[in-house]
């Protein structure tokens, strides 16, 4: 499998197919990263189309310094915090609103049923109580798959801050997910049919 | 490692981010540890009921508007790959040496040039120059060094005029030597003497020599080459060369104002394109879509090393404009798509460059106000390119 940061260096070179390819790799990992972040599917899909289009953008100056992953997400999730600024700016709900948390509970999907015993919207639910600068560590480990080091350097904290915002934050959800009744056990069936 | 070291690593080991050997010594440990047992059970516990949440898979849709963006952004970068900068240059600048020395040589005997005229030996054929380099291509003719006073601010003009004799004087027996040295002056405009330009001036003038230079890259010394070593540069050379090599366009206009305003013009965009850079060319009008796609800009902070020098400039306008106290909360960004210089952006209606700009390459960073007006309007940062620092702000429309 040809590496990111090759496929980085065919796009520069003008190969079209290359970024076709880094597209396919990383839109999932990323609007998942950016939906969970904003918690609101529209701006997920607005940011997650923006950050790739930085990548077009940027791709002249891009240098194999640092992952293709670790800077995608960067830019993702710096375009996000801009966005959530924005909103705040327009007096619109900021990123850590406690009526996201409702939103994302309630939120009715074809697989609903298929899921068990309402565990993903629990999940959801327990997800968005994370404050932001938890939760995206814990995306960012969980969902995009970054190492804790990449993580520092996507989010500008030494990797120590890192590990302890992914610590309190596992701490948060297994003490949510116990007042509501879930365990690992009572997990077993979803853990096994997810992705990740 | 001690206790607290092996239940730091935990988190590590849970993550799989340890090294075998440490892994299997923080297993160990855990599971003769009681507490460090039940917190990696706890955080193995957490991820197996949160792994049932799965990713959720993005719209198929806005692709197609990626990879046309990106054929887009191809386009301009291909052949830029294939036509390095200097490759680009080397024919244009090749061929005109080609032309002048060809021509040199074909009237070379027919009809010295007027300083070799002067020299009676020249005048029989005898001197031993004559033929090696007349009118070499590097060294101006003495009707372009007579023009370098006008052109010149008083201060300098003196010195030009010294500085032109002298290289008359010298060039009656030194004709080789002249266009050695100012093979040498091309390479190294700094130390040239007699420039008693301003030193915004200079820096102008030195970076345009550079971007000549980067035009017409190892080109003199294909000349110079069967020239014996100089000792000293003429003084006059440095503007009728520059401009021998590439006519500012509007250097006219401007020609008054400072020796280098014509070099300073040839930091206007059309030149810049010929100097090959697509990315400038690709972005010098960008649609109202794209622009609208440019607004966006991260924060800055965080970023990987690998950030674009657009990101970066929005980062350091950022941090000006926070030290000046201005709240750029939830305000758009737009930064421009490439660094500016001057001219450029002066073309743009309506905008007042400040002075310092002159000559400087910069990202324009603003922080524009699409929706309701903060208090205090706008405000556009200039954020010299390469270095990275602010250099002006304008604030209001």
């Amino acid at each position: 499998l040809e590496s990111d940061e090759r496929l980085m260096l065919r796009f520069q070179a003008g190969d079209v197919q290359a970024f076709e390819e880094l597209v396919r790799r990383h839109r999932t990992p990323v609007f998942s990263f950016l939906l969970r972040l904003t918690g609101d599917r529209g701006r997920a899909e607005d940011l997650c189309q923006e950050t790739f289009l930085r990548v077009v953008k940027a791709a002249d100056g891009w240098e194999p310094r640092a992952t293709f992953r670790t800077w995608v997400f960067a830019l993702a999730r710096n375009l996000a915090i801009d966005e959530a600024r924005r909103q705040a700016f327009r007096r619109v709900e900021p990123l850590d609103d406690p009526a996201r948390e409702a939103q994302a509970s309630e939120a009715p999907g074809p697989d609903r049923a298929a899921e068990g015993a309402l565990l993903r919207p629990k999940l959801e639910a327990a997800l968005a109580a994370l404050p932001g600068e938890q939760r995206e560590v814990f995306l960012l480990r969980e969902h995009a798959g970054l190492r804790f080091a990449e993580i520092a350097e996507v989010t500008g904290v030494p990797e120590n801050t890192v590990k302890s915002r992914m610590r309190y934050a596992l701490e948060a959800l297994r003490a949510r997910l116990e007042a509501l009744g879930i365990g690992p056990d009572s997990a077993g069936a979803g853990a096994r049919s997810a992705s990740r | 490692m001690t206790h607290e070291e092996l239940r730091d690593r935990l988190l590590d080991l849970a993550y799989g981010e340890l090294a075998p050997r440490e892994a299997r010594e923080v297993e160990e440990h855990a599971a003769s540890c009681e507490a460090c047992r039940a917190e990696l059970a706890s955080i193995r516990g957490t991820r197996q009921v949160m792994s049932a949440l799965p990713v959720e898979p993005a719209p198929q849709g806005p692709e197609r508007i990626l990879v046309a963006a990106a054929r887009e952004a191809a386009r301009g970068r291909a052949p830029r790959r294939a036509w390095p900068r200097w490759l680009w240059a080397a024919p244009v600048v090749g061929a005109s040496l080609a032309a002048v020395v060809a021509v040199s040589l074909r009237l070379g005997p027919v009809r010295p040039p007027s300083a070799a005229r002067e020299d009676p030996d020249a005048l029989r054929g005898e001197s031993p120059y004559a033929m090696q380099a007349p009118a070499a291509p590097a060294a101006p003719p003495p009707a372009a060094a007579e023009a370098t006073p006008r052109e010149a601010p008083e201060a300098s003009a003196k010195g030009a005029a010294a500085a032109r004799d002298e290289a008359r004087a010298t060039a009656r027996k030194e004709a080789p030597r002249r266009a050695e040295a100012e093979r040498r002056f091309a390479t190294a405009p700094d130390e040239a003497p007699g420039l008693a330009a301003p030193s915004r001036e200079r820096e102008a003038g030195a970076a345009a020599e550079r971007n000549l230079q980067r035009a017409a890259p190892a080109a003199p010394p294909s000349v110079a080459s069967a020239a014996p070593p100089a000792a000293t540069p003429p003084a006059a050379a440095p503007a009728p060369q520059l401009r021998a090599l590439r006519p500012a366009p509007g250097a006219g206009a401007t020609a008054d104002a400072a020796p280098y305003a014509g070099a300073v013009g040839s930091f206007a965009p059309a030149p810049e394109q010929d100097l090959g850079e697509p990315g400038a060319r690709r972005e010098a009008a960008p649609s109202p879509a794209r622009r609208a796609k440019a607004a966006l800009a991260p924060a800055g902070e965080g970023v990987s090393r690998a950030v674009p020098p657009a990101d970066r400039a929005v980062a350091v306008a950022l941090a000006h404009a926070r030290r000046l106290g201005f709240d750029t909360a939830g305000l758009p960004i737009e930064p421009t798509d490439r660094p500016l210089t001057w001219e450029a952006w002066r073309s743009e209606p309506g905008a007042t460059p400040p002075a310092a700009l002159a000559g400087r390459r910069f990202w324009v960073v603003v922080f524009a106000p699409g929706g309701p007006r903060p208090p205090g309007g706008a405000l556009t940062v200039f954020v010299e390119d390469g270095t990275f620092r602010p250099l002006a702000e304008l604030r209001g429309e």
